[in-house]
């Protein structure tokens, strides 16, 4: 049933996005659901963080930004994107900021915790 | 046939499903009658004290828990008022909602300005916020009966356009005092980065019911209207999605070009409210006489399944044609109408508040 009247939405609107704003109430798109919010923390063998590693979805294509000063960044459907599939952290600064790390692919699964500790390794390491 | 007459008559199909098989997508919570501001049109005659026993935030939560037990997918949740920061269980709220997977948002009249409060909520995954704002400082300030109103509420605004929250809009109570201001507000929402604004005429009931110089006529209406086919593709283009708000019918090629999506009143039908008293109902400003049940003593769900008759099946309002007569024809929109907005009725009126079409037929 609800296939159904998706389609006869579509149909008569040229429209899957069934927004509801009722009254004063405001626009929610009614059949998105949160697929979570995630932190993943970069650290080197020290356990210290990675400052500056841009941060990228594979998936997605998308550029999601740098870690901060605690190694970390937030992964965040607010970014309409799900928050797992397959990252990859990049070292573009080279030395600077704790080292030369090598490129990081990281997978996410649906059930992992909503705080997840990865490792890059120092391109210097044996 | 051209492509209107086929899309009124898919949507008529796909309203008739929705009538017969309701799915529950989008749930007012009442959390408070409080308000700091005492408006001129309330409708729900809010005021600083609140006028009797409101649910507890103990209370709200476990109703967010029966939510998420009993309904798959959960609904969307809308947090209202009064206004719902003046709340001291907010955060909690919100933190619950966030916690258990909700998509949830926030109607606010944006007069308390407190980034930090603000982004608390952000934090909890606010997914959504209205903010009022009913025209210039005069306006505004003048509807909402404080001389800094305007002013917060553009600060706050400024804030959540910033914040990159994915769902932010405006709304505005329309009235003769501000019909023709609506131009440099306009201008005042996309200067500030608000993506979508809705447009409301002030319906009567609450306070703006003892108040008929704040109620536009047909004719004003119309005006709006009309304001509001002229403006919305030119907006559209520069990133302000304006439109008419949910209320009352107007046919679908007219109704095409001031929404988004064309009129359905889904009360009762995808939505439910359930107010700071308790009372379960369809949305939150509908006339008391369609309170359903109350959380304190019915069970949500069997009332949502066995209720709300009111709401889907209409008949009841075809007794009378919408000037208050006996019926001596069938109206010619009824298909498409049924009754209108909800929140336009009383059980004991023999019609609607208001009619685009009956109150000026030669629009229809």
């Amino acid at each position: 049933m609800r296939t159904i009247k998706k389609a006869l939405f579509f149909l008569a609107l040229g429209s899957l996005s069934l927004i509801l704003a009722a009254c004063y109430g405001p626009p929610i798109d009614v059949r998105a659901t949160w697929l979570g919010r995630r932190i993943v923390r970069l650290l080197d063998g020290s356990n210290r963080p990675i400052a500056g590693l841009v941060v990228e979805s594979v998936d997605q294509a998308r550029h999601l930004g740098q870690t901060d000063a605690n190694g970390e960044i937030l992964l965040d459907t607010e970014l309409n994107m799900p928050v797992d599939g397959t990252f990859l952290a990049l070292d573009v600064d080279g030395p600077a900021n704790g080292g030369d790390f090598a490129d990081l692919s990281l997978v996410i699964q649906p059930g992992d915790d909503d705080e997840i500790n990865a490792y890059p390794t120092a391109k210097n390491a044996n | 046939m051209t492509a209107q007459p086929v899309g009124r008559f898919i949507y008529r199909l796909y309203r008739r499903l929705e009538r017969l098989r309701p799915e529950l997508h989008y749930l007012f919570a009442e959390i408070t009658r409080r308000c700091n501001l005492s408006c001129r049109h309330c409708g729900s005659d809010c005021s600083a004290a609140s006028q009797g026993r409101e649910l507890s935030t103990d209370s709200w939560l476990k109703i967010i828990d029966y939510f998420k037990a009993r309904f798959q997918p959960p609904p969307a949740v809308v947090i209202t008022g009064g206004e719902p920061l003046l709340s001291p269980g907010l955060e909690t709220i919100a933190a619950h909602l966030g916690e258990n997977g909700f998509t949830w948002g926030l109607v606010s009249n944006g007069f308390i300005y407190d980034p930090a409060r603000w982004q608390a909520l952000l934090d909890r995954r606010l997914a959504s916020a209205t903010i009022s704002l009913d025209g210039d400082a005069a306006g505004h300030n003048g509807l909402r009966r404080h001389p800094k109103a305007y002013d917060h509420a553009l600060k706050t605004l400024g804030f959540l356009a910033k914040a990159g929250l994915s769902q932010l809009d405006v709304v505005s109570c329309v009235y003769p005092g501000n019909l023709d201001t609506l131009d440099n507000l306009a201008e005042t929402l996309h200067g500030l980065g608000v993506p979508a604004w809705r447009l409301f005429r002030i319906f009567p009931i609450g306070r703006a019911a003892r108040d008929p110089a704040l109620l536009l006529d047909a004719a004003g209406s119309w005006r709006l209207v009309d304001w509001i086919r002229d403006r919305r593709p030119r907006w559209l283009e520069r990133g302000l999605d304006l439109q008419l708000c949910c209320e009352g019918y107007l046919p679908f090629a007219i109704d095409r070009q001031v929404r988004a999506q064309p009129f359905f009143c889904r009360a009762g039908i995808n939505i439910a409210s359930i107010l700071c008293n308790g009372d379960i109902t369809g949305c939150s400003n509908n006339h008391r006489d369609f309170a359903q049940g109350n959380i304190l003593r019915d069970d949500f769900l069997t009332v949502w399944r066995q209720r709300f008759q009111d709401f889907r099946r209409r008949p009841w309002l075809r007794g009378s044609d919408c000037q208050g007569n006996a019926r001596q024809r069938r109206c010619p929109h009824w298909d498409d109408c049924q009754g209108s907005s909800i929140h336009l009725w009383t059980k004991s009126q023999a019609r609607p508040a208001f009619c685009y079409l009956d109150d000026q037929p030669g629009r229809a």
